[in-house]
């Protein structure tokens, strides 16, 4: 019987903390961590090749297949995914305040005068924008997508990207083998560099993944029962599937086939609804990913001693959210492809160590506990579509049926 | 030699991508950082849209001949 890849991860998490604390200073234990970190670190020096890639074809995607097969849900569906997003990153801030206490704005950081305030952001923005790759490709690669996409005579273009995003995504998910082992050596490095305190700390995200969370799915879970026709029974009964299999697979596009089967027959969607909304969600909605990260930044931050404060973390969001529709739906896809940047963003000293730091903490039960929310809201989202936002829809189907009812000889 | 101009792009695109970010990833391949400039992934990312455009130029006539409306005869 095959052991399910979250499983193995941590198991081998489990392996590398256990190795790093009892025997740091053993070369073969040391030659395992430095070989794991390899791998991160070439995908730091391909990070704006990759992430160019993902985005520009991921804008391109949207505009090109799932305009016309969306009709007027697309736009419904964008917002709304958009919104979530934004909210999801709020609430984490909220969290992230009371949990971490970090001071509001670190002393330097920002001018004490508004108008020096608003000197320094546009100053910090043009640099970033001259001289920061990663935030070039952000930006190009969203204008390449969606300009390739929208104009005929360069939509070559726009398949070009889409063909090498897929091969990308396609080799990243040959290599997941790989994962496991590059996590537990990885994880060798936390309790070797930072002793029984990066333990800890990667104890307490786990334990404000999961708080956080846990607590968004309640409000999501009340939110559907306010917002929707659902009964208590519909919403347990699709909790009840999708919740675990997301947390089992800890991977959006492996919990795609159930999540479909399940908005369908527990939660009452309709089949063009659920499918276009739980499609559209899997590639789309990464809110719970981008809450983890957040987490995920604030305690590698805290072991890596990078000073942080909550206005940082509130600048984080507008990134973090465009950053949150390309991330690929694999495991751990959002600690590799966001921890580039964020170590832009947030000028840190060592950008390698912060990056295999990262995906070292963001590993185990963090991306389980995120493809559980994740998966479970595109459900949600998609029930307040059919119910909200196509009553016309709703209303022109069930008055052609008791037309059709009534005078069989119109159809 | 238009395919042969494309992957030329394809290749100058990517060390345009790879170098401004080599300094901070694998020490193996940090002498890329040696042909960083400012602004160069936005060369890059033009490099990377002129090469798939030459590569994937007959998608695109394709494509913008049936996104053309249908030509009337005025007779």
């Amino acid at each position: 019987m095959a052991v399910p890849l979250p499983l193995k991860v941590i198991v081998f998490l489990m392996c590398g903390f256990v190795l790093g604390a009892c025997l740091p200073s053993n070369p073969i234990v040391r030659v395992a961590y430095n070989g794991a970190t390899y791998f991160p670190r070439l995908i730091v020096t391909f990070a704006a090749l990759l992430i160019f890639h993902l985005l520009s074809a991921a804008v391109a995607k949207l505009i090109l297949y799932h305009k016309q097969q969306a009709g007027r849900l697309f736009l419904h569906l964008v917002s709304l995914y958009v919104l979530m997003g934004i909210v999801s990153l709020i609430y984490a801030t909220l969290w992230i305040g009371e949990l971490a206490n970090l001071p509001l704005i670190r002393t330097g950081s920002l001018s004490a005068d508004i108008f020096g305030c608003f000197r320094q952001i546009q100053k910090t923005f043009t640099h970033v924008l001259s001289e920061q790759p990663m935030l070039q490709v952000l930006v190009g690669g969203i204008a390449a997508g969606w300009i390739s996409a929208k104009t005929p005579a360069i939509r070559g273009v726009a398949e070009g990207l889409i063909r090498t995003s897929d091969l990308i995504l396609a080799i990243f998910r040959k290599l997941l083998w790989f994962y496991p082992l590059m996590i537990g050596g990885l994880a060798i490095g936390i309790p070797m560099k930072f002793g029984y305190r990066g333990l800890a700390l990667y104890g307490q995200c786990v334990l404000w993944d999961a708080i956080v969370i846990l607590v968004w799915c309640v409000f999501m879970v009340l939110f559907c029962k306010v917002a929707t026709r659902r009964n208590w029974r519909q919403i347990a009964s699709y909790y009840g599937t999708v919740w675990p299999t997301g947390f089992g697979t800890g991977g959006s596009y492996d919990t795609l086939a159930v999540n479909l089967v399940s908005a369908e027959k527990d939660l009452g969607l309709d089949p063009e609804i659920a499918e276009v909304s739980i499609v559209f969600g899997t590639v789309l909605n990464k809110n719970c990913a981008t809450m983890s990260v957040l987490l995920v930044t604030v305690i590698v931050a805290r072991l890596l001693s990078i000073p942080l404060s909550l206005l940082e973390i509130v600048l984080l969001v507008p990134p973090v959210v465009v950053l949150g529709l390309e991330t690929p739906g694999i495991p751990g896809g959002a600690g590799y492809f966001m921890s580039p940047v964020l170590a832009v963003l947030l000028k840190v000293p060592d950008p390698s160590l912060w990056v295999t730091t990262f995906i070292a903490v963001y590993s185990g039960l963090i991306p389980m506990f995120s493809t559980a929310g994740n998966t479970t809201d595109d459900g949600v989202v998609g029930a307040l579509i059919q119910d909200r936002l196509q009553p016309a829809r709703k209303h022109a189907v069930t008055k052609r049926a008791v037309t059709l009812a009534a005078h069989p000889e119109v159809s | 030699m238009k395919r042969v101009t494309a992957y030329a792009l394809l290749v100058l695109g990517t060390l345009a991508l790879v170098a401004p970010q080599a300094r901070l990833g694998l020490p193996e391949l940090r002498w890329l950082a040696r042909f960083a400039f400012p602004g160069e992934a936005l060369a890059g990312i033009a490099l990377f849209v002129a090469a798939y455009a030459i590569l994937n130029r007959k998608e695109a006539k394709r494509t913008a001949d049936a996104a053309s409306p249908p030509r009337h005869d005025k007779n």
